[in-house]
Order: C-alpha cells, then structure tokens, then sequence
C-alpha cells in the first residue's frame, strides 16, 4: 500500500514534484502536480498530508507545473508562472505564494475541463449520505461554513465544487483543502483546534489566505458519492445569529444555474441534472453570524427532510 | 387561413408545484413559467390550436370572476410563449394533416 504524503519524507515528495509529478487522486478528478520549487514542498506536505499519491504514469484530468520564472527579474523580485496542461494561463504571482497560485489555478483548470457532469460553485458536505449543497457567491462565508461542518460530523465532498452527476444528480467529492480567507482562518483555528491549516499567505488578491487540510477520512471516502439532500444559501451576517427562510424549488433551480460554471454549456444533461437536483432537494436561504447556530440549524433542517422520516 | 399554434417539440420541465422550469430545446434557455401557461403549452404539446381554443380551454380553468378576461389572458399567453420559442404557428392545412 502506498503511503500518505503525510508519512512520506521531504526529499521523496520534492523528487516526486520535481520528476513525472506528484498524481493525486481528488475524487472526481485526478491531477498531476509538478514544480521545482522548494518551498512548495512542506505545503504540500502539510495540505495534502492526508492522500497517497497515485502512480506517476496514471492519466489525469489537469497537470499543472509551477515554476520559478526564469530571466534578470528572478534576482531583483522573483516570480512564480503556473503552466496547466503546458500552456501559461495566468499572470505571474510573487515567489512568496506558490500554494495559492497552484490552488486557484487548480480550481480553473478543474472549472474548464470538468465537462462531463454539472460543476455548480458550491460546498458540499454529506451527513447519513445525504449532501448538504452551499453554493454561493465570493464573501458569502461558504468556506468558513463549509469548513465549520466538516469538523462537527459532516463529510467533506468539497469546498469549491458541487459535482453533479448527469445520470442521478448525485454529488461526487471533489477533495481538496479549503482556502479560508482573512477573519475565518482565525475562526476556524479557535473552531477546530484540531485541524492542520498551512501557512498563511498575507497580501494576496483576496487578502490573507491560508489553506485547511482535509480530514483524513474524508479523503479515504473520496469515492463515495452522495444523494441530494438540502440546498443552502449561506451568507455570513454578524448582525444575526441564525436566521432561516425557504427558497423555492424553481428560485433555486435559477439561483444554481446562474451560479454554474458550465450549465449554459451543457444544454439538455445540465438542465436534466440540475432539475433532478433540485427536485429531491429542500432549499433553504441561511443568514448566520454564528457557526454552532447555523450547523445546528442545518442538522435540523436534516432531520425534519422528508427522506429523512423514512428512514427505519 | 387560420393560424394555429403548437408547442416545439422536445421541451422539457420539472414542475415543482406553483411554478415550472422549461427547457427550450432550441435556444437551450430555461424559463420560469406559471401554472396557466404550463396549461397552455400542454394543450400546445398534444394538437395544434386556434387563439380561439386557447381561449376556450383557459375559461374552463379559470374561477368564475376571471372568465370574462379568458380571451385576453390566452393573447397575452400565447404572444409571450412565442416570443419565447416555446410555441410556433402552423397554417391550418399543415395542422390538420
């Protein structure tokens, strides 16, 4: 059996990045990291502790190669370039942030390809195998939500993708860290004095970022797919503690395909998905400006589904 | 020449309750559609119709008060699914063959 990055020395992850790449199996997608740069690999380490690399020739969806850029301006301000698939895609950032370049040039690289099931932005968790859907727009307090649950008994599936399938509009794992911004690094640090947060990156494009492992377990059930389940609309409010209003089914279904990355594209399998989705789900709009409170809330809202009457 | 009306093929929908979302198989655009215009492209989807039978058909689903303004309700219906791409004409001779 391979083992875990986590187990996993120094030296064998920075020859593994820096050779045919370090292969990772994220549930839905598989992607191939490549670098050589140094820093990256205790990131990686620490991040990405709880996965088992793959076999470096396996076929994956992405690979994304991150570089020190070359030329006279390494020596006076060093630069960072990603490459996805070989090609640059984005601009340079400085040498001091590899992790969040690579993570957000991962979450477009996996936006742009993942063609073949419905891709909302969304997190996800699942609880007695149904999923709790969180889609929402940057600022929402999805992550710091997203993150608060899988630490309070609920399986992470994703914290930046609701993968939808075509056939059952049941919800994949997309397993990755969640990039928690600014005020939720501190708050989930209190929230969950157990969790691994990797290094905290100051005065990025979205302002302090710093990277939350994902439990182990939940990438050991990354395969594990989930039945739709709740809808929630989160949007953070410390003005409220916890206040909960019902979305109607065809307001959600418009809410979700505005908020897709790839609906528009798809036609017949996406609107079929989404609608399935929709329909064996209860949505609901969430203001919270308390984590307890709103994981309380959505256990309840659980609880009371009508699926969840049936159960022996 | 009488012009009738009738539903493109190969919509689909999810009806969830008092609204519906329908897929315009053309266009590929979802619309939000109420249960009186649900009705009348169900009408649309199984025969083409004159305005004058869409008309008729929306009397007989409306309550008494609302009766009176059938004709005009069916106008509005039928101009705003076309407009969608949800409904065509047909000439009559077509529609009858």
């Amino acid at each position: 059996m391979t083992s875990r990055i986590a187990e996993t020395s120094a030296d064998v992850l920075a020859a593994s990045l820096g050779g045919a790449g370090l292969v990772l199996d994220l549930g839905a997608a598989r992607v191939r990291i490549r670098s050589d740069v140094a820093d990256l690999v205790d990131m990686i380490h620490k991040v990405y502790g709880g996965y088992a690399p793959e076999p470096p020739d396996a076929v994956c969806d992405v690979t994304a190669c991150l570089r020190l850029r070359g030329g006279l301006r390494r020596f006076l301000r060093p630069q960072l370039e990603l490459l996805v698939d070989g090609a640059v895609e984005f601009e340079p950032f400085p040498a001091d942030t590899p992790l969040p370049l690579l993570e957000w040039g991962m979450n477009y690289a996996l936006a742009q390809r993942s063609c073949w099931c419905l891709l909302l932005h969304a997190g996800v968790v699942e609880k007695d195998g149904r999923a709790v859907v969180l889609p929402a727009m940057p600022g929402a307090g999805k992550s710091t939500l997203t993150a608060a649950l899988s630490w309070r008994g609920f399986r992470l599936l994703s914290d930046e993708f609701g993968v939808v399938g075509f056939e059952d509009s049941r919800l994949a794992p997309m397993v990755r860290p969640i990039a928690l911004k600014n005020e939720s690094i501190d708050v989930i640090a209190r929230f969950a004095p157990q969790s691994v947060l990797g290094p905290r990156f100051p005065k990025t494009h979205k302002g302090t970022v710093a990277h939350l492992a994902p439990a182990p377990e939940h990438v050991a059930a990354r395969r594990a797919t989930a039945a739709p389940g709740l809808i929630i609309f989160p949007r953070f409010d410390r003005s409220v503690g916890v206040e909960v209003e019902t979305v109607s089914r065809a307001r959600a279904f418009a809410r979700l395909a505005v908020n897709s990355f790839n609906y528009e594209f798809l036609g017949p399998p996406g609107f079929n998905a989404l609608g399935r989705l929709v329909e064996a789900s209860a949505a609901f709009q969430l203001r919270y400006g308390n984590l307890e409170g709103a994981i309380e809330t959505i256990t309840r809202l659980l609880d009371e589904a009508p699926w969840a009457q049936e159960r022996p | 020449m009488t012009l009738r009306y009738a539903a493109i093929e190969g919509i689909r929908a999810f009806d969830f309750g008092d609204e519906c979302i329908v897929f315009n198989p053309l266009s590929w655009d979802a619309h939000l559609l109420n249960p009186a215009a649900v009705a009348v492209l169900d009408l649309l989807g199984s025969n083409a119709q004159t305005r004058d039978d869409v008309a008729a058909y929306l009397r007989d689903l409306l309550i008494e008060s609302e009766q009176a303004d059938a004709a005009h309700h069916s106008e509005r219906l039928l101009d705003e699914l076309a407009q969608l791409g949800l409904v065509r004409t047909v000439a009559d001779d077509v529609a009858h063959r």
